[in-house]
């Protein structure tokens, strides 16, 4: 669990970094199981361009250690204390990526809270494809700014004056060793830069159930928007998988999360 | 290779708004860099067999405008300095401090001003390379605004010593654990930053070296000119809690023998708002 501290930090600054996670004996499932949906996984599904980003559900038979971790009180019960005891696990998913880097963007539109545990399955720093992270931008009050800032990967510009490239904008890098989380907040401003063509990371999802009218219209929103990142091919339209959804252990915590993501028109597909 | 057009794109401006500080890489030239530390050689020599022989200081700071460092003196006068100044605090912006320093250790997390009414930035340039454990600037992009900036400050985090920060006794966290932008840097490069921007150093060492060069804005409105009066006010205080060895304005620099146009304007202006009285009495 964070201590208030660490809440705090989360919550000025849009992360947090947490050591030792996951055992060595979890990350070796961790790994078997990601092995087995990178096996299975169709490899001309690749998506969200310069990342050449392959991703899968983890909520399927191919990976029930994995998709255990989402209802792991070490990790919702941390998303509770950010988010509120009725927080939703949404979605636990495995990436390779391929390419070098990733641009600079926020998960999310403004009023759409909620958080994602990434696990990097290998070594990360600054120069070998850790997450970058701008401190503090999951705040109107930076972000809003951020997008007048012109970035080479969303509008390159003249080639006299070309926009900012990844490596160009400050950063605070979330170095990590295996078993590590970096927790970040949907809205905060990330990327990486010179990662390597194997990178692998595994995420949990979690979402604020949504209290204020802002916060329900953006969540709405957000479902309209997943549907035109399918169309950009900046996510592959997955169904939840029945091994999830049938719930067989009777697990009241995903009952009540499968009832919301019913209740929101999540249950079609998995937002990314 | 040095830049020649001193002028600040657009998209540096943007840059500087948005996160607070700005990075200008190879500004000055390794020769250029070399005559300004054989100048700070002789002076720090000569200020410590004056008021510190046995080196006990942690920091000691004294005003560039001085005869006894003549180059580095002329930066001030120098457009890689006031003409990006002036871009960004205004074209009748003034320098009221301009300083060498030599620190002894590290630097807490920290603000320069927490008067959000006027606009004041500082260029520095480090006189050793920096970094992460060396000495280089950090600095949190974007907490010159608000909420930001008021929430690192309701969290404790201001302490000039990591020891001081009530937040980083609190979690048991260093003052290099908070997330920042590590300026890691060679001699020559120089930053810019709005002296509200959240700011630290750590892996200091003695001697630690840099210049700085402040840019107020002039103020006009009514909420600017009662913050000048404040600035003018607190000044001796702060000068004399710095420990500045020194006239901050040299007779020699006042005399503006080549009656620079820009320094006439500057030591008018410094000497209506009454700064040469404060800061050289």
């Amino acid at each position: 669990m964070l201590t208030d501290q660490q809440i705090h930090q989360f919550h000025t600054f849009g992360f947090l970094v947490l050591k030792n996670m996951l055992k060595e004996d979890e990350l070796k499932v961790v790994n078997e199981e990601f092995e087995k949906g990178y096996t299975k996984k169709n490899k001309s599904e690749l998506i969200a361009g310069a990342r050449v980003q392959l991703n899968w559900s983890n909520l399927d038979h191919h990976s029930p250690y994995t998709a255990s971790l989402l209802e792991d009180k070490r990790f919702y019960g941390i998303a509770q204390q950010l988010w509120g005891e009725d927080v939703i696990g949404t979605n636990s998913q495995s990436n390779h990526y391929a390419g070098t880097r990733s641009p600079w963007h926020p998960d999310v539109g403004p009023n759409t809270h909620g958080c994602k545990f990434t696990f990097y399955l290998s070594p990360v720093d600054a120069e070998s494809g850790a997450l970058r992270v701008i401190p503090g931008s999951h705040r109107p009050e930076i972000s809003d700014m951020i997008r007048k800032i012109r970035l080479k990967d969303n509008d390159p510009g003249p080639p006299e004056d070309p926009g900012l490239a990844v490596n160009e904008v400050p950063f605070c890098s979330c170095d990590s060793q295996p078993g590590d989380a970096v927790i970040f907040n949907y809205l905060i401003w990330h990327a990486s830069w010179h990662g390597s063509k194997n990178r692998r990371m595994v995420s949990l999802q979690y979402y604020k159930n949504p209290k204020t009218p802002e916060e329900i219209v953006a969540l709405q929103a957000h479902g309209a928007a997943f549907t035109k990142n399918k169309k950009e091919k900046l996510t592959v339209a997955q169904p939840y998988p029945d091994f999830w959804t049938s719930n067989p252990e009777n697990s009241l915590l995903r009952a009540r999360w499968i009832e919301w993501l019913r209740e929101w028109g999540f249950m079609e597909s998995i937002p990314a | 290779m040095i830049a020649e057009n001193y002028s600040l794109t657009g998209k540096q401006i943007l840059h500087f708004e948005t996160f607070g500080f700005l990075v200008r890489r190879n500004v000055f030239s390794a020769e250029e860099v070399a005559k300004i530390n054989g100048e700070f050689d002789r002076r720090r020599a000569s200020i410590l067999a004056e008021i510190d022989p046995e080196e006990k200081r942690t920091f000691t700071q004294w005003p560039t405008r001085n005869p006894e460092n003549p180059f580095t003196a002329s930066l001030l006068d120098d457009p890689r300095i006031y003409v990006p100044s002036e871009q960004l605090v205004g074209e009748d912006s003034i320098p009221i401090q301009s300083h060498c320093n030599s620190y002894g250790k590290s630097s807490g997390w920290h603000v320069d001003t927490f008067d959000r009414r006027l606009c004041v930035i500082k260029n520095i340039l480090y006189l050793q390379p920096t970094t992460a454990d060396r000495g280089a600037l950090r600095v949190i992009p974007g907490s010159h605004r608000s909420p930001l900036s008021e929430d690192l400050r309701n969290m404790d985090l201001y302490g000039f010593h990591d020891d001081t920060s009530p937040f980083l006794n609190a979690s048991g966290m260093r003052g290099e654990d908070i997330p920042c932008y590590i300026f890691e840097s060679e001699p020559g490069d120089v930053i810019t930053f709005n002296e509200l921007t959240w700011h630290a150093a750590f892996g200091g060492y003695k001697d630690r070296r840099s210049l700085s060069y402040n840019f107020f804005t002039n103020p006009k409105a009514d909420d600017e000119i009662e913050s000048m009066k404040k600035i003018v006010e607190h000044t001796p205080a702060n000068t004399q809690g710095l420990g500045t060895v020194g006239l901050e304005y040299h007779p020699n620099w006042l005399e503006n023998a080549d009656n620079n146009p820009r320094r006439a304007r500057w030591i008018n202006w410094l000497e209506k708002w009454g700064f040469t009285d404060v800061l050289n009495n």
